[in-house]
């Protein structure tokens, strides 16, 4: 009998008024923001770790679509997405130079979402199933089977403050995912240009 | 002057890292009394229990391209088994692999779904991290006084000489002398004591057309609780 009531729980999270109201309610905030600033930890969860790999960074996004996402530590990386497309650079012996060696698709799709949910763009349509199990919480989940090998769902967990989010789960099975925390989250400030251009 | 020569070019060995691309003449031998703490100088360079160690990767590619990698090995050196991750910078797992006495590929993306990809790696991993499995091994020193151990198996020579400071590098030759791999460990601070201590970073150097180098900055080490790969 629990697969009924979970089954019953999905359908009744999805179809909730309160909660498309909730998701709707983000979504107008989010797409009035013009620009967002904030620290992140990440740390990362595989069943061979013996504990989680942390990394911290930053990120910034500017309307409608430039956006730079930081490593700090333990890796120093820069990837930034324009309308020219999504360049990495990774820092080596003293200084940043263009990572191209390595084409993740996988990657770019994530950020081509992050990009879509800071602006407030959540489109059902999509290539990820949008499902909301609590007034403060999003799902993703690939529609393509090709996609699906790579990320199982993606968890948006989303702050009091309308428009933000508060973190980000990448599942890319029960056992291995990814956890992005947002901290010092600044909104509507000046971000120059120059955070947008090779570093 | 031969002798001088020979010290000479033996001096630039081992000061240019692995910039010998030949098999160097057999070490100066020790006398038999010192050859058991040689050989076992050459065997610290290598774990003795099961260990995980975690790397920031610096890959430059044939061609010259660069990228950047995190990797994740897990070594169990009495079966003699790897567990290895690669991923992105970003978390994206790209590889997963388990050597225990086959080969098991968990997950690969993109470029390194390759299986000579796979036999790859787990054969610098198996290099670096365990000793080699078969043949007499030579041990002898260096004109700098390095511990110098030379095994010969069928198919591979295999060369690990041991500094005075603690630095490392161990060399694979074919048959016929052309160098095939080198690595090196290098120490931030040259190691305390007589046990294993990972290095502080590694340097893998592959030969050939389809050469590669792996700068590998050593991110995190732990002991495994268990003796085996599940």
């Amino acid at each position: 009998m629990q697969w009924l009531l979970f089954f019953w729980i999905g359908l009744v999270g999805f179809n909730n008024p309160a909660f498309a109201d909730a998701l709707q309610s983000f979504q107008t905030a989010a797409a009035e923001i013009t620009s967002i600033q904030a620290d992140f930890v990440q740390e990362k969860h595989l069943p061979i770790l013996k504990q989680p790999l942390i990394s911290a960074g930053r990120f910034c996004f500017r309307r409608p679509n430039l956006f730079r996402w930081e490593y700090q530590t333990p890796v120093q990386s820069v990837m930034l997405m324009n309308p020219s497309g999504i360049t990495r650079y990774v820092f080596s012996q003293g200084h940043f130079v263009k990572d191209d060696g390595i084409r993740l698709e996988g990657v770019q799709v994530i950020l081509q979402q992050m990009i879509g949910w800071l602006r407030g763009q959540f489109d059902n349509q999509s290539d990820f199933a949008i499902h909301c199990p609590r007034p403060d919480q999003i799902v993703l989940s690939p529609r393509q089977p090709g996609m699906a090998k790579m990320i199982k769902r993606i968890e948006l967990n989303l702050s009091a403050q309308a428009g933000v989010i508060d973190s980000v789960f990448i599942y890319e099975d029960q056992t291995a995912y990814t956890a992005i925390h947002f901290k010092q989250v600044n909104i509507d400030a000046d971000v120059p240009d120059t955070e947008f251009v090779k570093p | 002057m031969r002798t001088i020569l020979k010290q000479i070019a033996l001096l630039l060995l081992f000061t240019t890292g692995c910039a010998h691309y030949n098999l160097p003449p057999d070490p100066l031998a020790v006398p038999p009394a010192m050859q058991h703490g040689v050989l076992a100088a050459c065997r610290q360079i290598y774990p003795d229990n099961p260990r995980q160690f975690v790397h920031a990767i610096d890959i430059t590619a044939p061609g010259g391209t660069k990228s950047a990698l995190i990797g994740i090995t897990n070594v169990f050196p009495a079966p003699r088994s790897i567990h290895c991750v690669l991923m992105s910078v970003e978390g994206l797992v790209l590889f997963e692999a388990i050597d225990h006495n086959e080969l098991i590929i968990k997950k690969a993306i993109g470029p390194f779904q390759s299986t000579a990809f796979a036999n790859a790696i787990m054969a610098d991993i198996t290099l670096t991290y365990f000793p080699a499995r078969q043949g007499a091994c030579r041990a002898g020193v260096t004109a700098l006084a390095s511990a110098w151990c030379r095994c010969r198996a069928l198919e591979t020579i295999t060369d690990v000489i041991r500094q005075t400071n603690g630095n490392w590098q161990i060399d694979l030759y074919a048959p016929t002398g052309r160098r095939l791999r080198c690595i090196r460990g290098e120490y931030i601070h040259p190691p305390l004591s007589e046990n294993f201590h990972p290095p502080d970073q590694l340097t893998v150097s592959a030969a050939g057309l389809t050469g590669y180098r792996l700068e590998m900055r050593l991110l995190s080490t732990d002991t495994l609780d268990k003796d085996t790969i599940e």
